[in-house]
């Protein structure tokens, strides 16, 4: 899989691709990286995507004021620095204790817990993101085994949206869908991601100062926060006329 | 379009980067990398839906649901299920509150606050390894408790327990894997209390009566809180299994039902009491060591039955060391008894009735009915000098037994013990009852015949308006052994467990750390007492959850940490689950097929279906015994004939109840061709009962509805108490036998030479008398105060400890008298520190009047929460200072502890919801 390249500028062949089509891929490439750093255990495979310019590139250019980006960044470079085992390792225990337990997790990843102030999952409020994701034809692939409002699928499907409208974009380019695509986007960032996610980060924050995670979660919320501001002003042009 | 993106964010965003080819390629190479599919989403392939059909409740509605623990009672409670969640809970609402003939089974906090449990963030979601475990060593041992921890696939962890239990059977043997769990899944018959004492002709006699009165609780799956057995019948397979044996919570009952039985053959397990309706003829009741709005506040008890007697014009003493709420409820009497000195006061109480004998005793009854009393009415082969009335009259020891004896040791004033005696005389409507709670103490093993005593001496059997009962919970006031309706068997065979090794419960830790075994002659037996070397490799907590709830604390820690493995079975990060080397996740009631289990009131059967999924990758016992049964090479299909539905069907398709003859049984469900279809189930005939399946599965409850003069009363033992030489008891005598040689004899066998066949005070090290370093003169020693162990609203035993609503609402404190407080500078609040030599555990104190000066009540039921630092246990468990005392019959004494206290001068404890349940030590580091 090729996923490493340095920064080549040339001209493609599809007008769309040239343009916000790049956004969409990118924004698209964002949530996914996002949610694999929340939701799954680190292992090589993710640090060798971190530290790769792509990463950092895109960090810095959609956030290029954003202390949360640059805190990030850093952490991304101590792991670069630091003995690679050792890293993971400690990366690892990090993940288990915050986000995996089985001991008390001092931030519980579900947005069912900073929406209701109960700490629990499968609440009304789980049900009303399944409905988000159902209106888009998503359901978490262990539906009811898992609780939907969990940050990495939120962030997965947010990433399966930005797919669908670059998708559309790049392809029908049916100008009633990309605005319905980015419409549900808006709405799924402001009703969601964005209620609640800074929240965690704070928690977060608390249960790990200034760690990796603390880091990653306060990058992920500012991101959520950036690319509402991104498709306010952008989505009106993903459709190409 | 570029320029336009370019402007609209003012330069920020990077024209270089929207043309980098390259990013966009790697963006689009992501799809599909996540390595955890938990995460991911899958396309449904439907058309949008509108936003109508989104309404979360759309498609909801309210199913039974389980609460499936032993609080002592049962109740219904429902959940709204919307797209298979259970968004809200409610209870019983279908019929009038007050009706006593149907009365409502309200479920309690406890019960209704099950979705904090089956959602909880903390739910185990996956097999977890600790990070510093070892193959077949276990590594670093030490580091149990405290260790990180690696996430498994099921695969890895069925290895793991695999290949630990076979290294332990091939180089070891069974004995060396211990399995905590209660003793009567240990053999086949799922009695094996009485099976182990088989070869005993008088418990073989009275096994039948036995095993048709239990309610539910040495069938399969009765009480479904003690489940695991699917696991063991894979461990007996292998060769059996190290079990461990105790009291439980039946104290001296159950001493007496396993080791004395004569007296159970007088007595049985739960007495001669009458159900709830008859008992409306009771003008006074006098009541042991109960508080049910404490225990048990769901079901109804309390408010159903007792406060229809208190409306109807009875009257209530509740004697115990601390004020019971329930008696608030009815306007009761308490009598502040020092705790462990119940025996004493009764015996006080029949010295008074002997006082007054002509008012008060039913010398008729006694004359026809009882034996060992008096010299003139002996069992054969008994001591008529050593008769109780001779040891009451102060012909044994040269001691009369008088009130002002009793009051000085009870703390019972005389003239008060005087008064119980005259409301317990012939001439009064009066019924006893009376929880294991006061026999839950070292050294209260004559309790039962003490307690039987007294209405034997005032005539109060086999008629309305009197009787005796024993029983915790929802099963008091009400004949609750003998059922109405019952649930049947799930037709999967339990395999015989060939270990002899049962660990006793009053030794177990110590044994388990110093790899020794105590021997007293067998299962229940107290012939010698012989210590031998045993060593334990491997404790699987498969079943009951141990290493909490049995005396000595601190020591579980050392044994856990001792042994080469230890796995653990949980639904939550509980503390034999922290302190473990493989924790495997088990899904909840709610997850599986559903159940159907017996109401602990006799009327009443409890049913329901599936509910939710599995929540994560937790997974049911079956599943889990199938799974490993398939690692070891074992035949799966021999262990476990029947899936978990079917299993379930079994039950429902033979459980019976009674025609309105009261006699005739009849099967209880009514099942059609249609639904053995539905159920795929192939091993049953459609069949007529009382209520149809499906309004079964949805109502979730079948209950017997009373009619006054129905054929469903029940005055127990009436045909013995009507006519005793037609219709005699199972005892050698064919009476009561208020005297017991067996007992004298096991109790001496265990080197309590003093030891009668009556009852009598005995000393030990931890009641009253063990407060004091010098009894005679009463100096107090280093521990001077009493403790005990009361239920609490919280939990039910060491279940729910974890769940913030009940955290919050209950904040389990030290209860500690005005007094007691005052000396100490102690206000409520504080932080104290409670200690003796068994542990040491923080607490905030509630000073109350409502508990007994010198007496202090630390509610059962915290999860241990060990700050190694500073050695103490911040959960407070009390167990953490009950002690491990294997005296006499190896009673678990919870009721009977002593200690010290002070005010903690480290940091104050946060509120029990303020803090994290476990793990404090691993956060306090950090």
């Amino acid at each position: 899989m090729e996923r490493h390249s340095r920064a080549e500028s040339r001209e493609t062949t599809s007008s769309n691709t040239s343009g916000c089509g790049y956004l969409l891929a990118n924004r698209f490439y964002m949530y996914t990286l996002a949610g694999r750093l929340v939701g799954d255990e680190p292992n090589q495979d993710l640090i060798d995507l971190l530290v790769e310019d792509t990463t950092k590139d895109l960090v810095s250019v959609f956030m290029s004021n954003s202390s949360e980006a640059h805190r990030f960044l850093a952490k991304i470079t101590n792991l670069t620095t630091t003995d690679g085992n050792a890293a993971l390792d400690s990366l690892m225990s990090s993940y288990m204790r915050l986000f995996v337990g089985p001991a008390k997790l001092p931030a519980p990843l579900w947005e069912s817990v900073y929406a209701t102030g109960q700490k629990l999952l499968f609440q009304e409020h789980t049900l009303e993101v399944r409905s988000f994701y159902r209106r888009e034809g998503f359901l978490p692939k262990k539906y009811r085994h898992v609780a939907d409002d969990h940050i990495a699928i939120e962030l997965n499907f947010m990433a399966a949206l930005a797919k669908k409208s670059f998708d559309e974009a790049c392809g029908e380019n049916n100008g009633d869908e990309i605005a319905r695509l980015a419409k549900a986007q808006i709405s799924f960032l402001r009703e969601h991601l964005t209620t609640w996610v800074g929240k965690l980060a704070d928690e977060i924050e608390a249960a790990d100062p200034n760690g990796f995670y603390a880091a990653a979660l306060s990058f992920i919320s500012a991101w959520c926060s950036k690319d509402l501001e991104y498709c306010l002003s952008t989505s009106c042009m993903w459709h190409q006329d | 379009m570029e320029n336009y993106v370019i402007e609209q964010t003012e330069g920020k965003l990077s024209r270089r980067a929207f043309l980098q080819a390259g990013a966009l390629t790697a963006a689009l190479s992501l799809t599909g990398c996540s390595t955890n599919e938990e995460n991911t989403l899958a396309e449904t392939g439907d058309a949008p839906i509108t936003d109508e059909e989104l309404k979360p409740d759309a498609d909801g509605k309210w199913v039974p649901v389980s609460c499936w623990h032993n609080c002592g009672g049962r109740c219904l409670n429902l959940g709204y299920v919307s797209d298979g969640v259970v968004i809200r809970q409610k209870t019983d609402d279908t019929r009038s509150e007050e009706d006593p003939l149907n009365p409502q089974i309200r479920a309690c906090q406890r019960g209704r606050s099950h979705r904090q449990t089956v959602y909880a963030p903390e739910r185990i979601k996956y097999p977890m390894k600790r990070k510093h475990w070892e193959p077949l060593t276990g590594g670093q041992k030490e580091l149990r408790g405290k260790d990180e921890w690696v996430r498994i696939s099921w695969d890895e962890a069925l290895d793991i327990l695999a290949s630990e239990l076979r290294n332990a059977y091939d180089n070891y043997g069974p004995d060396s894997v211990f399995c905590p769990i209660i003793q009567s899944h240990a053999t086949p018959s799922g009695s094996g209390v009485l099976t182990a004492s088989a070869d005993n002709p008088m418990l073989s006699k009275i096994e039948k009566q036995f095993n048709e009165n239990q309610t539910g609780f040495y069938k399969d799956e009765g009480i479904y809180a003690y489940r695991g057995w699917e696991t063991l019948s894979v461990l007996a397979s292998l060769g059996g299994y190290a079990i461990s044996q105790g009291t439980g919570s039946g104290g001296a009952f159950v001493s007496m039902m396993l080791s004395v039985p004569n007296l159970l053959a007088s007595f049985t397990f739960s007495g001669y009491g009458c159900d709830r309706l008859t008992n409306m003829q009771v003008e006074n009741f006098v009541i042991f060591g109960s508080d049910l709005a404490w225990s048990a506040p769901g079901a109804s008890t309390t408010y159903r039955t007792l406060l229809q007697y208190k409306n109807g014009g009875a009257n209530f003493v509740f004697v115990g060391p601390n004020y019971p709420e329930t008696c608030g409820v009815v306007d009761g009497k308490w009598i502040p008894v020092r705790n462990g000195m119940d025996t004493v006061l009764l015996m006080g109480i029949a010295y008074a009735m002997l006082e007054e004998e002509d008012e008060l005793i039913d010398w008729d009854f006694m004359d026809t009915h009882v034996v060992g009393f008096d010299e003139e009415h002996m069992p054969p082969d008994g001591d008529p000098s050593l008769c109780y009335k001779n040891q009451l009259l102060g012909k044994i020891d040269g001691i009369p037994k008088t009130p002002e004896w009793a009051s000085e040791l009870c703390g019972v004033d005389a003239e008060t013990i005087r008064e119980l005696a005259r409301i317990c005389g012939k001439k009064n409507k009066t019924a006893f009852w009376t929880t294991p709670a006061p026999s839950r103490t070292h050294a209260g093993f004559y309790y039962p015949q003490a307690y039987y005593t007294i209405p034997c001496l005032g005539g109060h059997f086999g008629k309305a308006g009197h009787g005796a009962g024993m029983g915790g919970k929802d099963a008091s006031f009400d004949a609750a052994d003998v059922r109405l309706v019952s649930m049947g068997t799930s037709g999967i065979p339990k395999i015989r467990n060939n270990s002899p090794i049962a660990y006793k419960h009053t030794e177990l830790w110590e044994s388990i750390r110093d790899s020794k075994y105590i021997d007293t002659g067998g299962f229940a037996k107290f012939e010698k007492r012989e210590v031998r070397d045993l060593e334990c490799h491997v404790i699987l907590n498969c079943g009951n959850s141990y290493f909490c709830s049995r005396e000595g604390q601190f020591y579980a820690v050392e044994a856990f940490r001792k042994v080469d493995f230890v796995a653990t079975y949980a639904m939550l990060y509980e503390p034999q689950a922290q302190y473990a080397d493989l924790i495997l996740p088990l899904s909840t009631d709610w997850e599986r097929e559903g159940g159907i289990v017996d109401g602990r009131s006799r009327e009443t059967l409890f049913c329901n279906g599936p509910i939710i999924e599995n929540m994560y990758e937790g997974q049911s016992d079956q599943w889990i015994a199938t799974k490993l049964a398939e690692k070891l090479g074992m035949d799966v299909s021999t262990l476990f004939p029947y899936t978990e539905k079917e299993r379930l069907f079994n039950q429902i398709i033979s459980a019976t109840t009674f025609d309105d003859d009261g006699t005739t049984v009849v099967p209880l469900v009514t099942v059609t061709q249609e639904d053995l279809e539905k159920w795929e189930y192939s091993f049953g005939e459609p069949q007529e009962g009382k209520i149809g399946l499906q309004e079964l599965m949805e109502k979730g409850y079948y209950s017997i509805t009373r009619k006054e003069g129905d054929s469903f009363s029940v005055i127990k033992g009436k045909p013995f108490f009507d006519d005793p030489e037609a219709n005699p008891l199972p005892s050698p005598s064919g009476k009561i036998e208020l005297y017991s040689d067996t007992m004298m004899t096991a109790l001496k066998n265990m080197g309590i030479d003093e030891a009668l066949p009556v009852p009598m005070f005995l000393r030990s090290d931890t009641g009253w008398d063990g407060t004091f370093s010098d009894f005679e003169n009463r100096v107090k020693g280093d521990y001077p105060y009493q403790f005990f162990t009361p239920h609490y609203p919280r939990g039910s035993h060491f279940v729910f400890d974890d769940v913030p609503w009940l955290r919050e609402a209950f904040a389990s404190p030290a209860f500690i008298n005005l007094n007691d407080a005052k000396e100490k500078g102690v206000e409520t609040g504080d932080t104290i520190l409670l200690w003796n030599e068994n542990g040491r555990i923080l607490r905030h104190a509630a000073v109350t009047g409502r508990v007994r000066e010198g007496c202090i009540a630390i509610p059962h039921g915290r999860w241990l929460n060990l700050d190694e630092t500073n050695n103490v246990d911040i959960g407070g468990n009390s167990n953490s200072l009950c002690k491990p005392y294997p005296y006499g019959l190896s009673v678990s004494g919870w009721n009977s502890n002593i200690c010290n206290f002070e005010k903690w001068d480290g940091e104050p404890l946060a509120a029990d919801c303020d803090r994290p349940v476990n793990n404090y030590t691993m956060e306090g580091e950090e």
